[in-house]
């Protein structure tokens, strides 16, 4: 670890606890502070120390001066002294030093003890003749004196003379024989003053001076303030001369301690400040620290959560430069799709690997994603494999470049879809199947839903079969309903509703109108799926049954055609065995009435009418005949006549007729209406028809018969109406063409006519239909090929 | 037993005449008459309440045929409480007649032409 990194941690170590950083912070500006606070205190205290004890030096010094000015004194005085011991000039040499030294108030000389001579005497004469050596109170220092053969200065003592002082003595000897002492007393105010105490008076200190009391051993004080001062900051000198002490006191316990508390108190608080402080301070850092340090650990999560997922995604990834296609990165699975190394990779970029006919593509989506036009892009693409192999790939570009940055990189995530592509083909390829055999099948196929209307889906057969498009199908919901034939248009909707609405499958046959305009039988057959339970499917498929469907009704005419013929057979079977038998009915009996008859009369009158039945047999047997031949004349001569010319012929033969009722013959038809008909069919048919409308005339009125003809179906139509006496269709419609059906008691009447007109109008494939009202007339309209 | 009445209503003039002349002769009856057709017997029975005991009838008819013939018939008879025996008498081979005539309670019989003296006789006979 380097020391940046040392000195970073332990920043860290701090920033991240505020609170011992704090504590710290605290300690340590205490200690410094309260440290300093000490050391001026010890420094102030030691210059005080040193002030008291130079005063106290002063004070000595003074002391001593005034001692050794007594010393001086004593000694001169003691030079005074003879050797018979008697002092000369006292007086005068006591005077001079007595006015010479200040400090001295008087000078004795004590001969044995007793004080002898006193200057000045004034005021000391209570003192003359006092034996020291008797008095307690100075025997001790006297001897004391006497001892160490020096001056000893005693008291402050109660002076004999009054008053307080200091005694000097200093024994003198004379021829080694004690003498006497030399003395000077000063007096305790005197000694006071020439101490200098009083110049050093102050505030601040106070002296005092002690002694041992000789008999009582203890200090003794002398000056005022004698309270005790052990516990005080003192200094003590001695002076040995005296035994004394000289205290210097401080007025005062000492403040110093006291002085300096506030100090303390206040470096407390400010070390208590700078350390809230900074806990305070560091507090912020320390949570931003702690954000730093979790978004750092969340990055790294990330982080490493985007490797491992670029890493070991299923899906291949590559990181690439956008501008010159440069492969930055790629994940293993992108190496696996396209099957070169990571190094490989790295050497080459994508247009290398993408199939030339995907490149410009994909090379234009690049281009609109460094434009900004598109924010990324998905395309399925195909790369070339490092074995050469197509690879189909959907790929989505991301760009790694904000928006309105300059382009730089760019992540593509890229899935191998080759298998989808190949299942999608076979997919296709199945669909295409299904489709060709659908639009193989010889129907149009179709799919709808009953959600909306029209269809959904419609096989290509539509266009063979009906002539229209799917397309032209799809486009129209309602495009099925158009084109059925208008005649079946409304049953089948209604039915197809129904079925739908039912949910019953439906299978019919109808006519369709194709494109071309022609009609197109087809039978649709629609089934029903249940997609959900609300939506049904419906798929059916429309056969053309144009082919088969006029097989039936070629069928169907054949089958009528046959039935009629059969019908006709049953009538002539029934006309042989009616008709022949009643003739040969009535023969029998008139032969049996002939045979039992007795009379010749009457024998004559059967045989007349015998005669007349035989007569009626050959007639019915002609018109059977008549009816045989037009029933086996299979292939008769057709040809095209002029329907007018055949009229004028008819009505020609029916003159008599006509004059005869007074009847009106309206002929409209114009000249040039041809029909194609056998010319003795239509001469028998006109025939026909018009006696029929003349001979069936209303009793009430003059026939009036009209002739039309048009063209109906394909047909042309001769329309014969006539205001005769009409037909009752309800009751003998099925009959009007039989054999031998009359319906009326006109004796004219034969049955025969309208029997034989149908035979041969059924013969040239015509046919005939009639419309009737009793009492008002008939209208029969003969429909020629 | 008194002899029946016996009516033939026929549009075959010939028919008429002969079956008419084969009753009188066979006098198996005490009375005839013949019509040529439905309505004109219906129109006789109407006006003189004249109602046979025995009709031979003909199917194949113009204007009104055997069976509208029958229907009117009925309708007369009820208001004459009178009831004539049928006997239907067709040249028809015709099945469908022939049961068509049994739906009808009066028709007795169906006979096939001609009409000759055992089967007068067998209608003389029958209750």
């Amino acid at each position: 670890m380097s020391l940046d990194t040392r000195i970073t941690a332990l920043n860290s170590w701090f920033l991240s606890r505020p609170k011992t950083s704090g504590l710290l912070i605290f300690i340590i500006l205490l200690s410094i502070l309260n440290l300093s606070i000490y050391f001026k205190y010890q420094a102030v205290k030691q210059s005080e120390q040193h002030n008291m004890s130079n005063i106290l030096g002063v004070v000595k010094q003074n002391v001593e001066q005034t001692l050794r000015n007594s010393y001086v004194a004593t000694i001169t005085l003691a030079l005074t002294i003879d050797d018979s011991g008697n002092p000369k000039n006292f007086e005068e040499v006591a005077k001079r030093l007595v006015s010479n030294y200040n400090s001295i108030d008087a000078v004795q000389l004590v001969p044995n003890g007793v004080i002898k001579y006193t200057y000045p005497l004034k005021g000391n004469e209570a003192a003359t003749n006092f034996n020291i050596l008797e008095s307690p109170l100075h025997r001790k220092a006297a001897l004391k004196a006497i001892a160490t053969k020096a001056i000893y200065f005693s008291g402050p003592v109660s002076l004999k003379q009054g008053g307080i002082g200091v005694v000097g003595r200093l024994p003198v000897f004379k021829k080694d024989k004690f003498w006497g002492f030399s003395a000077v007393v000063v007096r305790f105010n005197t000694f006071l003053k020439s101490t200098g105490f009083s110049s050093f008076k102050s505030d601040k200190y106070y002296f005092q001076i002690s002694k041992t009391n000789p008999i009582t051993y203890k200090e003794e004080f002398f000056l005022e303030n004698k309270a005790d001062f052990s516990g005080k900051d003192y200094q003590m000198v001695e002076i040995p001369e005296g035994d004394w002490k000289l205290y210097i006191i401080p007025t005062k316990k000492s403040h110093l301690l006291l002085e300096f508390f506030p100090l303390t108190f206040i470096a407390f608080f400010l070390s208590l400040l700078c350390g809230l402080f900074v806990t305070t301070l560091l507090k912020k850092p320390s949570e931003l620290q702690k954000l730093v340090k979790s978004q750092t650990l969340k990055l790294m999560r990330s982080e490493f959560l985007f490797k491992s997922i670029f890493d070991h995604a299923g899906l291949g990834i590559s990181h690439t430069n956008s501008i010159t296609g440069n492969f930055i990165d790629a994940n293993d699975k992108f190496c696996e799709i396209i099957g070169y190394s990571q190094e490989e990779i790295k050497g080459m970029n994508f247009m290398m690997i993408t199939h030339p006919d995907d490149l410009q593509y994909d090379l234009d989506n690049m281009e609109r994603l460094r434009n900004g036009e598109i924010s990324q892009y998905s395309m399925e693409k195909r790369y070339i494999n490092k074995s050469g192999e197509t690879i189909w790939v959907n790929i989505t570009v991301s760009p790694l470049w904000e928006k309105n940055e300059r382009p730089n990189n760019h992540i593509t995530i890229v899935e191998n879809i080759t298998k989808r592509r190949e299942s999608e083909k076979l997919i296709l390829e199945s669909q295409q199947k299904i489709k060709d055999l659908i639009d193989s099948i010889d129907g149009v196929v179709w799919e709808g839903n009953s959600e909306e209307p029209g269809i959904t889906y419609i096989s290509k057969k539509s266009e063979a079969i009906l002539g229209y498009t799917p397309e032209e199908w799809i486009s129209d919901a309602y495009f099925w309903r158009k084109i059925i034939h208008p005649e079946d248009r409304d049953w089948v909707i209604e039915k197809s509703a129904e079925c739908a609405r039912e949910r019953k499958p439906f299978d019919s046959e109808y006519r369709m109108i194709h494109k071309n305009g022609n009609t197109v039988w087809v039978r649709d057959i629609v089934s029903i799926y249940h997609e959900s339970e609300n939506s049904i499917k419906f798929r059916g498929i429309l056969i053309d049954i144009t082919k088969s469907k006029q097989f039936e009704l070629d069928l169907n005419n054949s089958l009528t055609l046959v039935t009629e013929q059969n019908k006709r057979l049953l009538n002539f079977s029934h006309i042989v065995s009616h008709n022949l038998r009643s003739h040969t009915s009535n023969i029998q009996s008139l032969i049996n009435l002939i045979e039992m008859s007795e009379d010749e009369n009457e024998e004559q009158e059967l045989l007349a009418l015998l005669k007349s039945v035989s007569e009626a047999l050959n007639e019915t047997i002609d018109n059977l005949n008549d009816v045989v031949s037009i029933q086996t004349d299979i292939t008769p001569v057709i040809e095209e006549l002029n329907l007018n010319k055949y009229i004028n012929r008819t009505l020609e033969v029916l003159r008599d007729q006509i004059v005869k009722n007074e009847a009106k013959i309206k002929n409209n038809i114009s000249d040039g209406v041809t029909v194609k008909f056998n010319p003795a069919y239509l001469e028998s048919v006109l025939l026909n028809f018009i006696s029929n409308s003349i001979r069936y005339k209303h009793p009430e009125r003059k026939p009036v018969v009209e002739l039309n003809s048009y063209i109906e179906n394909n047909y042309q139509v001769l329309e014969i109406k006539d205001n005769g006496i009409g037909i009752d269709l309800k009751k003998n419609g099925d009959k009007l063409f039989g054999m031998y059906k009359t319906f009326t008691n006109n004796v004219a009447s034969r049955g025969i006519g309208l029997f034989i007109s149908k035979n041969q109008i059924d013969t040239m494939n015509g046919k005939i239909e009639v419309e009737s009202t009793l009492n008002e007339g008939t209208t029969f309209k003969i429909y020629f090929k | 037993m008194p002899q029946k009445r016996i009516y033939i209503i026929d549009d075959d003039p010939i028919y008429q005449l002969v079956t008419k002349k084969l009753i009188e002769k066979s006098n198996l009856f005490s009375e005839t008459k013949a019509f040529g057709n439905g309505n004109e017997a219906l129109h006789y029975f109407e006006i003189t309440g004249d109602l046979p005991d025995v009709i031979l009838l003909d199917i194949e008819m113009p204007g009104m045929d055997g069976w509208d013939f029958l229907d009117e018939l009925l309708r007369i008879e009820r208001s004459f409480h009178k009831e004539a025996t049928i006997y239907v008498a067709s040249s028809s081979i015709a099945t469908e007649d022939k049961i068509k005539a049994k739906n009808y309670h009066c028709v007795k019989d169906f006979l096939s032409k001609p009409i000759n003296l055992e089967k007068l006789k067998v209608i003389a006979s029958e209750e």
